[in-house]
């Protein structure tokens, strides 16, 4: 009855989602006032009630033409000489292919251009990303104090996560970076629901459309993983797919793009090292087959042949490099 | 465990010598000659020059995976002789003396580097580990630059034509030593195939035996374009589907291999 008789009707309730309690508010009416129909989630903070407004696609307004760097030289020539401005570039692979140290290579890229650079992290602090790139020489903590990066780590959960992009959102706003990266989407997946996930990515490859924010963000996917296992990858602009392929007892890095919207690309499967200057991208195979298979190989008829007059080794000459 | 094929194959060896020693050394049917520039250019290029590069890439591959040096010489040596074979072929278009004198000696040129890979196979090669793909690359392109300066020089110097002259010493000079570094370069693969029983190998051996023998015609022709040169000339086209089939002797995919191992 009293939802007839009063002007506004909004319904707080609870729900447990994953082990957490989640509070959910839902406007049912609101009378001479256009709504969000949407379910929105609320915290009680110390400051009192917060509402998370549902993570909305931007507008899109521009299509740039402008190249951005990814850091990796190699990368850049392969994509025709970057990415563009604005657009999103989706970097997976399996765990310990390198790709917090592609996105640490495009934040120093960006901020030795002047370029403001903020580093979400969803699994990594701050102390340990500042302690890898040192390990590459690069002086994360100078850009820091430049103001030219800036970190921001979480380790959401579920009753958490609203939070977090409430306070990135906050971040964005304030520091107004030209560059963004997110490393970690995987660990984000693991504590939204699909839809809010898929919300989420959208948010994040209109946002550079609409601000010129470049971002690069990372996910982690299993062995031989194709863009489609990623099933949100569809939205990122660029795909760029690192691995590690087994040849001869020793791990071997793989990088390939997949896609790149609007870009002529270099397809081939091209060699990559982590050297001490980062990511190095190198000569495209030519002794291994099936290496997006999951299961690189020698190209069979190639090592018949090479075995067939392998005769006896003599000796080794030059340095392995 | 020799095939019926592998078996078949070997019979040409004989085959080839008895024609060479009936055309040649007894001159019977000497009066018989036919020369077609034409159809020793198709030859050339529809047999010999393709599976010249067919064996070159695989060799080049192979180099760049193992870094091994014999394995690039024999490619190189393929390679050089397909590449002068052809450029021959269009000498000869030019001039037939300057075009035989320039097959010539890419034909030795090549059984140099045969019998070095032979060698190298035999008793063991040594191995590079850098800058695999500059030294294919410099290499090939080298090889292509020689034969090209032959070409030039055949037409360039008079005397070389003298290599073209049948029975002359500078072409039996040429051609026997020809023959005896592609003798002796089949000879060693043949020893490498005694100790692996490869079927690419034995190929490979009876590919430059069958060779040997084309030169061995050629060297006992007494008039250009008579049924001698004819057995040289179908001799090599053999030689080149054996080599052939040594690429095709090669696995198409390699059997079931251990699952990656993840990191991290």
């Amino acid at each position: 009855m009293e939802e007839f008789v009063s002007d506004a009707v909004v319904i707080l309730t609870h729900a447990l989602e994953r082990g957490y309690l989640i509070r959910n508010l839902d406007i049912v009416k609101m009378r001479g006032t256009r709504t969000n129909r949407a379910r929105m989630k609320y915290d009680i903070a110390d400051d009192g009630i917060v509402v998370y407004p549902p993570l909305t696609p931007y507008a899109t307004e521009k299509v740039y033409t402008e190249r951005v760097s990814t850091g990796i030289d190699g990368l850049d020539r392969m994509l025709s000489g970057g990415v563009y401005k604005g657009s999103t570039m989706l970097v997976m692979g399996e765990s310990g292919t390198g790709k917090t140290t592609s996105a640490l290579q495009f934040l120093v890229r960006g901020a030795t251009s002047n370029d403001k650079v903020l580093f979400v992290s969803y699994e990594e602090s701050p102390e340990e990303l500042i302690r890898l790139g040192r390990s590459f020489g690069w002086k994360l903590e100078e850009l820091i104090e430049k103001r030219l990066a800036r970190f921001a780590c979480y380790f959401p959960d579920p009753g958490s996560i609203q939070r977090v992009f409430s306070e990135t959102r906050r971040i964005i706003e304030e520091y107004r970076p030209s560059r963004l990266i997110v490393d970690g989407l995987t660990s984000l997946e693991r504590v939204m629901d699909e839809d809010e996930f898929f919300q989420v990515i959208r948010r994040l490859t209109t946002l550079g459309k609409s601000t010129g924010i470049t971002c690069l963000a990372t996910a982690r996917t299993s062995e031989g993983a194709l863009p489609s296992d990623f099933w949100v990858s569809s939205l990122a602009d660029v795909i760029l797919s690192l691995r590690q392929i087994e040849s001869q007892s020793a791990l071997r890095r793989a990088l390939v793009i997949f896609k790149a919207r609007g870009s002529a690309i270099d397809p081939s499967i091209r060699e990559f090292e982590i050297s001490q200057r980062g990511v190095v991208v190198e000569d495209k195979f030519t002794d291994l087959d099936q290496i997006l298979g999951g299961s690189a190989r020698k190209s069979a008829r190639v090592e018949g042949w090479s075995d067939a007059f392998a005769g006896k080794p003599k000796s080794k000459t030059g340095t392995p490099g | 465990m020799v095939s019926k094929t592998q078996k078949l194959g070997i019979v040409s060896i004989p085959v080839l010598a008895t024609l060479a020693a009936t055309f040649g050394v007894f001159g019977i049917a000497a009066g018989l000659i036919f020369e077609s520039v034409l159809l020793e250019t198709i030859l050339n290029i529809g047999v010999i020059l393709s599976v010249s590069v067919v064996v070159a890439r695989i060799s080049a591959k192979s180099f760049l995976q193992t870094g091994s040096t014999n394995v690039l010489l024999l490619g190189l040596a393929v390679f050089e002789f397909g590449f002068s074979a052809t450029l021959g072929g269009f000498v000869s278009s030019i001039s037939v003396s300057e075009g035989i004198a320039m097959y010539e000696m890419g034909a030795l040129t090549s059984a140099g580097l045969h019998f070095a890979s032979g060698v190298l196979t035999y008793r063991g090669s040594p191995q590079r580990t850098t800058r695999l793909g500059l030294r294919v690359g410099i290499s090939y392109v080298a090889t292509m630059i020689f034969v090209s300066i032959l070409s030039i020089l055949a037409l360039g110097i008079p005397s070389i034509s003298l290599l073209a002259q049948t029975g002359s010493i500078p072409q039996r000079t040429v051609l026997s030593m020809t023959v005896i570094m592609l003798l002796a370069s089949a000879f060693f693969f043949s020893r490498v195939y005694s100790r692996s029983h490869s079927p690419i190998v034995y190929w490979y051996s009876l590919g430059l035996a069958t060779t040997s023998f084309s030169f061995l015609a050629f060297f006992l022709t007494r008039t250009n374009g008579d049924l001698a040169t004819w057995t040289g000339i179908g001799g090599l086209c053999l030689g080149s589907v054996y080599f052939l089939l040594s690429v095709l002797a090669a696995p198409k995919a390699l059997g079931a291999r251990k699952p990656m191992q993840r990191v991290g």
